[in-house]
């Protein structure tokens, strides 16, 4: 399944938080949404998702307006992570992650076996076994967005937008739910995550779109993307640049005035 | 956290709660009557003035208590999970208060004598018009907000409560300020039941239908609507359903506080926190409790009538406050 | 009438109780006329010609036993036909809401309340100088002679006074039932559930009329507050379910209304006894004891067997 953003516009208080913005994601691929702070990159998501009604364009997906889809067909196509991880109560583990099989049951019924082997496919994709009948008020905030994460997993649906999902984290678990992504990437989702680490950016994504403003100033590989230029003029930054392998690294070095 | 009971034997285990304090409801009264006459009344199946006080005094007072009660906690838990906010219940937003000055004006007009249904009718337009305020007011996101408007809009609706009933030509309607606010189901007749019963029943209809999209609510409103639910159907399924049940039910019996707050708080954890699950278990908690309640109220004999809403009071306030020490950290996400 | 001589009206007095025979009644006057002699010596000579009463009971009494011409105001509920027995008669008088500032105003030579009036209001009053008369309640009928004695010296009228004591005395006589017959049992539910206990001046006048009350049979003094299921319980011969007060409505009397209490007390005989007949004492009270013993003898004409 295809996700079609097209022309997107968003009217702000003094500028536009995105200005005609078109986007494509497919399956299979992971992509990077990159920007600076105030970019539009959430705005953004929360439009594709529905979440947030844009003032001009439309999202299709595989050609169809999602206005035109009901809530339920909408939710099985395109799984969320927000960027606020709040959980209201104290949930188990095992009944968050339950949760992002909400579009596929219908009314009070048991969940099916199928759901069930759902859940437990996202909490071992995402490493979360041994905490699903932990309560998650507890758990620490890289286990937290695992959870939430297999949450969005348990969807299972072609396409998935994750924003900033490894906010907060530390490196280790920066690394693995990166590769978590990419590894569903692989399994045929289309991903699309809102990054901030340009080293992640360069390394994981198949594609990265950089934001700027609330408009598009590259979209391809992330070497044709996170360019000296771009990150001059859009980042203001200059930084490092290198290889391990045929993999390369980014740090950023200094501040340009 | 581990979930202590199971959730069948959890509804078994209220829903007996709830027919023996149905069975007593039946049992206490001020005439004394026994369990030995009821029960031959029962056999007999005669009328007489036992009977009659069993059948059209008891009884509807055993089932007000019930659906009131009922009501009242099932709204409360539908209120805090919509709100995302522990103390949401519908005395504290408004409706309660709100659908008593709706039933004050209906029945201190002389409406309600002519056409009995403009009692709950009027009771329920009040309190729709509470949560209209409230939701223009408060913009649904910040429930601290919401909270202090509803607040607001109570002490607004109960001191209008009073000037209506200070305004009234008869004697005797000024006193009844106490009524109103501390509610009351004594020697209410089959036809308040009759009044009620219909309003009632849509209202649970409608709060029925918004327990599993409170379920995804739980992560959050844009979670919520990115797994499909309707955020807009979702207010008005709670907003219309606590505004029937608890609307209906104030009109018959007053303001009764504490019920959809308490109830839901206590049989959340046992619930595994899980809001679809919390409102059938809070409809069969609040009835008991609010049954146990009212037989108190008949046991502790006074001169004076001991209102229904200050033993809930009673019952409910230092429960709160045990509940509040003990579970300080549960709620910090 | 003419200026009486104080002594003599006290010595008329003093015989007049020697007249009647019990002795709580000679205790009830000896209070009276403490509260006359009392209130006397704040009298000039001549009799008051600006009377103002500010208690709808001393109303009904001061408008007996008072020329009209001396009366300068009753009190406002004087004129509400169902707390007064005299509110078509009175026609176009000033009425009162015994406050002070509106009584001065009047310019009384004399003030007559209930010995429950407003505290403040009757303590202003006494102390700007006023003659304040202030009458017990009627606890019994018996009272309400000694209160028309005692009105008729303080109001310098003996001889109306004595006329109305006469006629009291004897109604009260004929209407009075003496014998050791069944006595039904009458209940009165007003708004809000209250009933008649054993004492007051409601339950005299049903007791002289030959019946029991809800407090003589559920063992009460005064009167006292039943639930519907214990009026239906009582299952009384008699029932008097009060004013409506339909309008508009409250919720006080909403019972009256309840379907288990229409079932129930269909076919009990009704009666319906007017507030004011019982609410003060005085001589319409007398018209209260008629109907309830005409009731009674009704009652236990109608009746096969008697139940009690």
């Amino acid at each position: 399944m295809n996700l079609e953003i097209e022309a997107i516009s968003v009217a702000g208080p003094t500028r536009p938080i995105l200005d005609r913005v078109s986007l494509t994601l497919r399956p299979g691929e992971l992509v990077g949404l990159v920007g600076p702070n105030g970019a539009g990159k959430s705005t953004l998501l929360r439009v594709a998702v529905g979440v947030q009604k844009q003032d001009a364009g439309r999202v299709l997906l595989d050609g169809r307006p999602i206005s035109r889809m009901s809530g339920r067909q909408r939710a099985r196509a395109l799984a969320y992570l927000p960027q606020d991880r709040r959980i209201e109560w104290p949930l188990t583990s095992r009944s968050v992650v339950t949760l992002g099989r909400y579009p596929h049951h219908n009314g009070f019924s048991p969940p099916a076996e199928s759901s069930m082997r759902a859940v437990d496919k996202a909490m071992h994709a995402v490493d979360a076994d041994v905490l699903a009948d932990r309560n998650v008020t507890v758990l620490s905030g890289g286990e937290r967005t695992r959870v939430l994460l297999a949450r969005a997993l348990a969807v299972e649906a072609p396409l998935l937008l994750a924003d900033e999902p490894v906010a907060g984290l530390d490196p280790y678990h920066q690394l693995h739910v990166m590769e978590i992504l990419r590894d569903t990437a692989r399994l045929g989702t289309g991903v699309l995550a809102v990054l901030h680490d340009l080293s992640l950016a360069m390394r994981y994504p198949d594609r990265l779109v950089l934001l700027c403003e609330g408009e598009v100033i590259a979209d391809g590989p992330p070497r044709d993307v996170l360019t000296r230029r771009n990150l001059e003029q859009v980042y203001r930054i200059s930084a490092v640049h290198g290889m391990v392998g045929d993999l390369d690294y980014l740090l950023p070095w200094s501040r340009l005035t | 956290m581990v979930r202590a009971w199971s959730y069948p034997s959890l509804l078994a285990g209220l829903s007996l709660a709830t027919l023996l304090a149905f069975a007593c409801s039946l049992l206490v009264g001020p005439s004394g009557i026994g369990l030995g006459e009821l029960i031959a009344v029962l056999r007999s199946g005669e009328t007489s003035t036992v009977s009659l006080i069993l059948w059209e005094i008891r009884l509807p007072r055993a089932l007000l208590g019930t659906l009131i009660g009922a009501s009242l906690a099932l709204s409360g838990a539908s209120l805090q999970g919509y709100l995302r906010n522990p103390l949401a219940e519908p005395g504290i937003i408004g409706v309660s208060n709100a659908s008593a000055l709706g039933a004050v004006i209906a029945i201190y007009t002389g409406l309600s004598l002519r056409y009995p249904l403009t009692l709950p009718l009027f009771a329920i337009a009040a309190s729709l018009i509470a949560v209209l305020i409230l939701q223009s007011l408060a913009h649904a996101g910040r429930s601290l907000t919401l909270i202090l408007a509803g607040v607001a809009i109570s002490s607004l609706c109960g001191a209008l409560t009073s000037l209506a009933l200070s305004l009234s030509p008869n004697p005797f309607a000024s006193l009844e300020i106490v009524f109103w606010l501390l509610g009351s189901i004594t020697d209410r007749s089959m036809t308040h039941l009759w009044l009620m019963l219909p309003f009632t029943v849509v209202g649970w209809s409608l709060l029925a239908l918004s327990a599993r999209p409170l379920d995804a609510l739980s992560l959050g409103a844009e979670t919520a609507i990115s797994l499909g639910i309707d955020m807009s159907r979702l207010r008005w399924l709670v907003t219309l359903g606590t505004a029937g049940s608890v609307g209906a039910a104030t009109a018959v019996s007053g303001v009764i506080g504490f019920v959809g707050l308490v109830v839901p708080h206590l049989l959340r954890p046992l619930v595994g926190y899980q809001p679809s699950r919390l409102l059938p278990a809070s409809a069969l908690g609040g009835a008991a409790l609010l049954l146990t309640a009212d037989v108190l109220v008949r046991v502790i004999a006074t001169q004076s009538e001991l209102r229904l809403g200050v033993v809930t009071a009673l019952i409910g306030v230092p429960f709160f406050f045990y509940l509040v020490t003990r579970s300080k950290t549960a709620y910090i996400s | 009438m003419d200026a009486a001589d104080p002594i003599a009206i006290r010595g008329a007095s003093t015989a007049r109780a020697a007249r009647l025979s019990s002795i709580s009644m000679v205790a009830r006057i000896a209070g009276v006329a403490l509260l006359a002699t009392a209130s006397l010596s704040a009298f000039a000579a001549s009799p008051p010609q600006r009377i103002v009463s500010m208690n709808v009971c001393t109303d009904q009494l001061v408008w007996r036993i008072a020329r009209r011409s001396r009366i300068a105001s009753l009190s406002f509920i004087a004129a509400d036909p169902r707390t007064s027995a005299i509110a078509h008669e009175i026609g176009e008088l000033h009425l009162n809401h015994g406050i002070a500032e509106e009584v001065l105003s009047l310019n009384p030579d004399l003030i007559v309340t209930g010995a429950f009036g407003f505290r403040p209001t009757v303590a202003v009053l006494r102390r700007l100088g006023y003659a304040v008369v202030e009458l017990p309640m009627a606890e019994q009928l018996t009272d309400v002679i000694a209160s028309i004695a005692h009105l008729g010296e303080v109001l310098q009228e003996p001889s109306r006074a004595e006329a109305l004591t006469r006629h009291f005395e004897q109604e009260l006589g004929r209407l009075t039932y003496g014998g050791d017959g069944p006595r039904p049992l009458f209940v009165n539910y007003d708004a809000n559930g209250w009933t008649t206990g054993q004492t007051g001046l409601l339950a005299d006048i049903v007791h002289r009329a030959g019946l029991s009350t809800s407090g003589d049979r559920l063992g009460f003094e005064s009167s006292n507050r039943i639930s519907v299921e214990t009026l239906l319980l009582l299952a009384p011969d008699l029932v008097d379910l009060g004013y409506a007060w339909d309008d508009p409505p409250a919720l006080a009397s909403e019972q009256h209304r309840h379907p288990a209490v229409r079932a129930v007390l269909q076919h009990t005989p009704k009666i319906d006894i007017p507030d004011s007949a019982w609410l003060c004492g005085g001589p319409h009270s007398l018209d209260a004891l008629e109907q309830l013993r005409g009731a009674r003898e009704a009652l236990v004409e109608s009746r096969q067997e008697p139940r009690w």
